[in-house]
C-alpha cells in the first residue's frame, strides 16, 4: 500500500511538470496574429546620449510600424561580460552599442547582403571602419560616434590662485602638472591633476612623448620603448609626488572615473574626453568656470581617438536590424545625435562640413581640432584588435608601480611579456 | 531468504533535483575543466595545451599567486573572526535580557542586505575625503587616514566588512547550538561549585564543537568564494593588495579574453575548496569517533 502511494505521488509530480510544459506550448500555439518584428537593441550610456538615441529610436518605431525596437540600457562596466554570456547562449540582442566590436565577431552579422545602400560602409571614417570589418571583408557594423581624449581645467581655480593659463597651445604634461600643483596649494583643493583610470587615457598621455603600445604595423610592441618608458615613469612620479592622487589609480582593477571630483570643483586638471562636455554642462552649470584645453605636446600631440560602434548580431531579424542601422547611420540621424549628445560624428561628410553644437561649441571644437592633430600611432593603437586587453594589462601593472608593489621597470617588463602572449 | 527490494520512490523524488543540479552545476563544471585544457583567443581557434594553463598559473603568473595568497590571508582572518565572533555574540544573545528579540534581529539585519549595498555604504564611511570615519577622527582632532589606499588597512577592512555583513547568520547557528545544551548540566555544575569560566570550557565549548565545525566549514567555503564585498569596497586594490581569486578569474576571462586560463584558475579554486571541505569532514568524523 505504502509502495503504491509512493509511486502514485511520484507519477503525480511527473504529470504536473509535463502539464506545465504542455501549457506553455499550447499558449505558443494559440498566439495572436503576427506582430511587428521585434529588434532588441542594447545600449550603454555616457549620459547625454540617452535622450538623443531614445528620440531617434522612437522616431524609427513610428516611421516603421512593421518593426518594434526594444531598447534597453546596461551599465558600461558589465557590457562586454553581458554580451559575451548572452551571445554564447544564443541570446544575443539584435544590435548593440559597443567599444570593442572584435570581441563578438564570431556572433555578429555580415550586414552587406542586407544593405539598401551598398555604399553605406564607405560613408564612414576609414580607420574606425576597420574595427568592424572582418578578416575577409565582412562588415559587422558601423562606427557610431567618435570620442577624443583631452584635458579639462577648472578656470575658476586658476583665477582664484592668481595663476594665468598658458598662453601657448603647445604645453607639456610637466608644465600642466606643476601649474595644477601650484593652484592646488594656493586654493586648498584636495586634487591637483588626474586622469581616468583607463589604459586608453594612459595611452593618450604617452602619445605626447612619442610613445604608445603597438608598432605602426600593429605586429609588434613598444611598451618598453624609451619614449613610452619616459612617459610611464613621469606618470608614476606624478602620483608619488602627490600631484595625482592615489584615489583614482590605486583603486584596484577596473575603470575608475574622476568626473565627480571635477564636477564638485575639487580637481584642477582632469584628463578625460569629449563625452564629458555635455554632462559637465548639465551638472556644473554656473558653479565654476571650466574649459577643454588641447592635449600636451612634447614630441607630438597627445590624445587618443575612441568611439562607439553599432554592431549587428546574427538573429531572426537581419533585414530589420540593418534597416535600423542604416537609419541611425544616416547623415540626418547622425547630425541630430552628435549635436544633442555632444559627440563627434563618424561620417566623412559631417566631419568635413562640421557640426554646430547647441552649447559649449568652443570646447567641442577643441576636441575636433585635437582629432585632426592626432598622430597616426594613436589610431593604430586604439583600433588594434588587442588594444583592450593590452591596455588593461599596462594600466594594472602601472597601478602596481604607483602603489609601490613593483618598480616601473618591472611593471613594464611584466606588461610587455603579457602583451606578447596576447598577440600570439 | 527474503530479497531486499530497492525502493523506487526516493529516486523519483530526487530525480528533478538531480536533473537541475546536473544541468546547472555538474555539466558546467565539466565543461569548465575541458576549457581549462585549451589556450583560447577570440582571434584564432582554441589550441589544446593539456595542463599548460595550470603550470602557467602556478609557475609564471604572479597575479594568480598574489590572488591566492591574498585569499588565504582573507580566509584565515575571516574564519577566525567568524568563529570567535559568532561564539561571543551567540552567548550574548542567549542571555535572558530585556529586548532580547530586538538584539537578535539587529545582529541578523546586515545578513539581509545586498553585498553591493553593504560594500557601498562602507566605502562611503571609509572614503578618504568625505568618509564618516575620517570626519569623526577630524572632529576628535586627529588627521584622517586613507583607509582604502593603504594595503594593510585595505585588507583589514575587507575582512571586517565581510564579518559585519555575515556574522549574524553564523551567530544564529551558534545560538541554536547553545540552546540545545541541556540546562541541567549547568545547574549540576553550579551545584558542584563550577564558576562561569569552568562552565564554558567544560560544558559549553565541548558540546558546541559540532556546531562550530558547521560554522567552520560554511564560513571557509564562503570565504574562498569571496568576490562581491571586496570587489565593490576596494576593487582589489590598492594595487593588488586585496585582489581575490574570483576577481582574478573575472579579470582573466572578461578583461583579458583568456577563457582557458580563467577556467583553469576556476578549477584550481574548486579543488582547494573541495579538498578543504573533505579534510574538515574527516576531522569532524574522527573527533566523533573519539
Amino acid at each position: 500500500m505504502k509502495r503504491l502511494l509512493g509511486i502514485s505521488i511520484s507519477l503525480l509530480f511527473v504529470v504536473a511538470i509535463a502539464t506545465v510544459f504542455a501549457a506553455g506550448k499550447q499558449e505558443a500555439k494559440s498566439a495572436p496574429a503576427p506582430q511587428p518584428t521585434t529588434v532588441r537593441f542594447v545600449w550603454f550610456t555616457d549620459g547625454p546620449d540617452k535622450p538623443a538615441i531614445e528620440g531617434l529610436v522612437a522616431r524609427f518605431n513610428q516611421a516603421n510600424p512593421d518593426i518594434k525596437v526594444e531598447f534597453s540600457i546596461v551599465p558600461f562596466a558589465e557590457l562586454n561580460q553581458l554580451l559575451t554570456t548572452q551571445a554564447a547562449a544564443g541570446q544575443a540582442p539584435d544590435m548593440a552599442r559597443v567599444t570593442e566590436p572584435y570581441r563578438f565577431f564570431q556572433y555578429t552579422l555580415d550586414i552587406r547582403s542586407h544593405l539598401k545602400n551598398t555604399n553605406f560602409p564607405k560613408e564612414f571614417m576609414d580607420e574606425p571602419m576597420k574595427l568592424v570589418t572582418g578578416a575577409n571583408g565582412e562588415i559587422y557594423g558601423i562606427p557610431h560616434d567618435l570620442t577624443m581624449n583631452g584635458p579639462f581645467v577648472n578656470v575658476s581655480l586658476f583665477k582664484k590662485a592668481g595663476i594665468p593659463l598658458p598662453a601657448s597651445e603647445k604645453v607639456t604634461w610637466e608644465e600642466w602638472m606643476q601649474l595644477a600643483k601650484q593652484v592646488k596649494e594656493k586654493t586648498g583643493v584636495p586634487f591637483a591633476a588626474t586622469a581616468d583610470r583607463s589604459g586608453h587615457r594612459l595611452d593618450g598621455f604617452l602619445q605626447s612623448y612619442g610613445g604608445g603600445f603597438f608598432t605602426e604595423d600593429g605586429k609588434g610592441l613598444r611598451i618598453s620603448s624609451p619614449e613610452t618608458r619616459k612617459g610611464l615613469e613621469d606618470f608614476v612620479r606624478y602620483h608619488k609626488e602627490g600631484i595625482m592622487p592615489l584615489d583614482i589609480w590605486a583603486g584596484g582593477t577596473g575603470y575608475v572615473g574622476a568626473n565627480q571630483q571635477f564636477v564638485n570643483g575639487l580637481l584642477v586638471f582632469y584628463i578625460s574626453g569629449n563625452w564629458q562636455v555635455a554632462q559637465f554642462n548639465e551638472t556644473i552649470k554656473d558653479k565654476f568656470e571650466w574649459k577643454a584645453v588641447p592635449n600636451a605636446f612634447i614630441k607630438q600631440w597627445g590624445g587618443m581617438p575612441g568611439g562607439k560602434f553599432l554592431i549587428a548580431f546574427k538573429g531572426k531579424a537581419p533585414v530589420q536590424v540593418v534597416r535600423l542601422m542604416e537609419f541611425l547611420g544616416s547623415a540626418e540621424s547622425m547630425t541630430e545625435y552628435a549635436s544633442k549628445a555632444m559627440f563627434l560624428p563618424t561620417r566623412k561628410d559631417l566631419l568635413a562640413k562640421g557640426v554646430q553644437y547647441p552649447v559649449r561649441n568652443e570646447d567641442m571644437n577643441t576636441f575636433i581640432k585635437g582629432l585632426a592633430n592626432l598622430p597616426k600611432s594613436a589610431f593604430v593603437d586604439n583600433y588594434h584588435l588587442r588594444f583592450g586587453p593590452v591596455a588593461n594589462e599596462v594600466r594594472d601593472r602601472i597601478t602596481q608601480a604607483i602603489t609601490g608593489e613593483l618598480t616601473v621597470d618591472k611593471a613594464i617588463e611584466l606588461a610587455e611579456a603579457k602583451a606578447r602572449e596576447l598577440l600570439k | 531468504m527474503k530479497k531486499t527490494r530497492i525502493p523506487l520512490a526516493p529516486y523519483l523524488f530526487l530525480f528533478p533535483n538531480i536533473l537541475v543540479f546536473s544541468v546547472f552545476i555538474i555539466l558546467p563544471a565539466g565543461y569548465n575543466f575541458y576549457l581549462s585544457l585549451f589556450d583560447t583567443s577570440p582571434f584564432r581557434p582554441a589550441e589544446f595545451i593539456g595542463l599548460g594553463n595550470f603550470f602557467y598559473l602556478l609557475q609564471k603568473d604572479d597575479l594568480f599567486r598574489r590572488a591566492l595568497s591574498n585569499l588565504v590571508i582573507f580566509v584565515v582572518g575571516d574564519v577566525g573572526g567568524m568563529l570567535v565572533g559568532s561564539v561571543l555574540i551567540g552567548i550574548l544573545l542567549n542571555q535572558k535580557v530585556k529586548l532580547r528579540g530586538f538584539f537578535r534581529s539587529a545582529f541578523f539585519y546586515p545578513v539581509l542586505l545586498s553585498p553591493v549595498v553593504v560594500a557601498l555604504v562602507w566605502q562611503w564611511i571609509l572614503n578618504n575625503q568625505f568618509g564618516a570615519l575620517n570626519a569623526l577622527l577630524n572632529t576628535l582632532g586627529s588627521k584622517g587616514i586613507p583607509w582604502l589606499l593603504i594595503p594593510q588597512w585595505s585588507r583589514f577592512w575587507s575582512i571586517f566588512v565581510h564579518l559585519w555583513a555575515t556574522l549574524g547568520f553564523y551567530s544564529l547557528i551558534v545560538l541554536a547550538g547553545l540552546q540545545s545544551i541541556p540546562a541541567e548540566l549547568y545547574e549540576a555544575a553550579f551545584v558542584d561549585g563550577a564558576d562561569r569560566k569552568r562552565q564554558f570550557f567544560y560544558i559549553t565549548f565541548p558540546l558546541l564543537l559540532p556546531t562550530l565545525m558547521t560554522v567552520l566549514v560554511l564560513s571557509t567555503i564562503r570565504g574562498f568564494e569571496i568576490f562581491d564585498h571586496v570587489y565593490i569596497l576596494t576593487g582589489g586594490g590598492p594595487g593588488t593588495a586585496t585582489l581575490m581569486m574570483v576577481q582574478y578569474i573575472y579579470r582573466a576571462a572578461f578583461q583579458m579574453d583568456q577563457f582557458g586560463l580563467a577556467a583553469s584558475a576556476s578549477f584550481l579554486l574548486f579543488l582547494i575548496i573541495f579538498l578543504l571541505t573533505v579534510l574538515q569532514y574527516l576531522l569532524g568524523k574522527r573527533r566523533e569517533a573519539i
